[in-house]
């Protein structure tokens, strides 16, 4: 049976009836990051992925009853953490920290039976849209090595995209999964806010990321959100609700659907230059039964800024920890306390993560509090409530995930707000904490794909998936 | 509103970083840029809420018993300098 391009679920049955063994598809895999070493996807193989498949074939050999993922090889963003494994966070500060302990999503993936092959290349800290922060180089889009991955989890879609594993985990707090998905022509779903467990996630923004996978299929996807939510006493944040298993529960559905779309998003549709697309969508979801109905959300051209403020201020508080003194880097020749805090800091970050710790301080020092950090929690708020009256009056909101395909590599690196302004359509639902995905819907000028991004009421992500896997299924782009 | 040599200054104190006077000048312009995005905050028009109301349902807190944690010798491993199972850092009496 051929290895290529498979998903999770293709992956277990093929392994289930012994048409190729773990080892083989592990070994095809490395195999196909080499090859595609210049996409600097990957930043570490790890050692043991073979060692670990001969396991997965044993228990296949033994007759056992096998776990949902048996043998499926993933890869893992570089901010969550697997016990033993460098986790850098793609920063130079971390180049050589070693995890302590395990993070749950990946304990409760070994639990189903994933090998883990290496972690991903991603923006240092997660800040950026376009896998260029990284301190070990940019990540080249799957499809276009001109182009970027997108980013903050750009590693993990162009390793998906590239089929160097079955699926991987990124992490999204303004768009860093949906975007790269939507660059790479993958599925990426950022779950409701506390749905996934973040312990073990190397913290960003804490109220805004959020864990989900990246997958080549809607059935995968479905199927490893199951696997992965749910509450963790380790993250007392977690939702308690229980999960539903969203695999099983999975139907493609559209007819009767009520789907919103927002007024404020016009506009910038039409600067896509894709409103075809969009537009095109409408009308098809019409003919498949849905109603389309507009919002008007005036507020939302606030959601840039009201995300720089609020993810800077927390961000300024979560990287006060790289001092210098836990976490592996510490300045040379240093003489006394302050000027090892000072100097390891500016050794090791990087220029946007600096950028954002300034921003964060500014937010929130005396003066201009009020002015910044607490109008944009106001603004959160009034978003959170306006989409609650929203979201009783329609099932999703569909809106692009970016604004057209991958740009080219060192086009925005100039201009900090440029790049900020990439993420004009996937910070609202990390503000108002509801579920998002990016699924592929077409493709842009130069061939390469755009993204529709589905947004679903809170803990709603059947909602998104069943809409999802009819879209997919069934919308034939141009009729 | 522009920001000045001074308030990056203050900033970098704040953040714990240093910054050469080249790379000042090129945050300057960096931040003024990034200001006059985030200052459209100040046309919201917003009500005084409670904004740190939680939206979601607070889980279970924990019983209040002590379990064992992790090891001092493996919470060492990553740190750069450690000295009799401590970090350690230079001298801070004077």
């Amino acid at each position: 049976m051929e290895m290529k391009n498979l998903t999770a679920i293709q992956i277990v049955e093929a392994l289930k009836n012994k048409e190729f063994t773990c080892e083989a598809l592990v070994k095809y895999y490395l195999e196909n990051i080499e090859k595609n070493a210049q996409k600097n996807a990957v930043l570490e193989v790890f050692d043991d992925a073979i060692e670990n498949a001969k396991k997965i074939d044993e228990l296949i050999a033994s007759g056992q009853e096998l776990p949902a993922l048996c043998g499926v090889p993933i890869i893992i963003k570089d901010n969550i953490l697997y016990k033993g494994k460098i986790s850098s966070c793609a920063s130079k500060f971390l180049k050589g920290y070693k995890a302590q302990y395990t993070s749950t999503v990946v304990q409760k993936l070994l639990d189903a039976g994933v090998v883990i092959l290496g972690r991903a290349n991603m923006d240092e800290f997660a800040m950026g849209g376009s896998c260029e922060n990284s301190a070990f180089g940019p990540c080249k889009n799957a499809l276009d090595d001109r182009r970027v991955s997108g980013g903050s989890s750009g590693g993990s879609a162009v390793a998906v995209a590239s089929d160097m594993c079955a699926f991987a985990l990124g992490s999204d707090t303004g768009g860093s999964i949906r975007q790269p998905a939507s660059f790479n022509g993958v599925v990426g779903i950022k779950p409701t806010y506390a749905r996934v467990s973040r312990y073990g996630l190397v913290a960003y923004a804490s109220s805004f990321d959020q864990i989900g996978p990246i997958t080549k299929s809607v059935e995968d996807s479905a199927l490893v959100l199951s696997i992965i939510a749910g509450h963790d006493e380790k993250d007392e944040t977690s939702l308690s609700s229980s999960v539903p298993n969203y695999f099983k529960n999975l139907e493609g559905k559209i007819a009767g659907l009520k789907v919103g779309v927002l007024k404020e998003t016009n506009d910038l549709i039409a600067k896509t230059g894709y409103a075809h697309i969009y537009d095109g969508i409408r009308t098809w979801l019409e003919s498949q039964g849905a109603s389309v109905q507009e919002f008007s959300v005036p507020s939302f051209d606030l959601c840039l800024p009201t995300y720089y403020t609020l993810t800077t201020a927390e961000a300024t508080s979560n990287l006060g920890r790289f001092d210098g003194v836990k976490y592996t880097s510490r300045a040379e020749g240093v003489t006394n306390l302050d000027e090892l805090y000072l100097n390891s800091r500016s050794e090791g970050f990087g220029n946007e993560v600096k950028r954002r710790i300034m921003l964060g301080n500014f937010v929130l020092s005396s003066g201009y509090y009020d002015a910044y950090y607490m109008k944009a929690m106001q603004v959160r708020q009034g978003l959170k409530n306006e989409f609650k009256t929203i979201f009783q009056n329609c099932d999703v909101v569909i809106l692009p995930t970016t604004f057209g395909e991958a740009f080219e590599i060192g086009s925005k690196t100039n201009n900090p707000v440029e790049m900020y302004v990439e993420d004009m359509f996937t910070t609202l639902a990390n503000i108002i904490g509801n579920p998002a995905i990016s699924i592929p819907c077409g493709k842009g000028k130069t061939g390469l794909p755009l993204g529709l991004q589905i947004i679903a009421d809170n803990e709603q992500e059947q909602t998104l998936f069943n809409f999802s896997k009819y879209f997919i299924d069934n919308f034939k782009e141009g009729k | 509103m522009e920001i000045t040599i001074k308030e990056v200054e203050r900033l970098a104190d704040l953040s714990a970083l240093k910054f050469s006077d080249d790379e000042k000048q090129k945050f300057i312009g960096d931040f003024n840029n990034i200001l006059e995005m985030v200052n459209q905050l100040q046309k919201a028009e917003v009500s005084a809420q409670n904004v740190f109301n939680r939206s979601h349902k607070l889980s279970e807190l924990r019983e209040d018993i002590a379990k064992p944690s992790f090891d001092t010798e493996l919470i060492l491993e990553n740190a750069p300098k450690q000295r009799r199972n401590c970090f350690n850092v230079p001298l801070v009496v004077e």
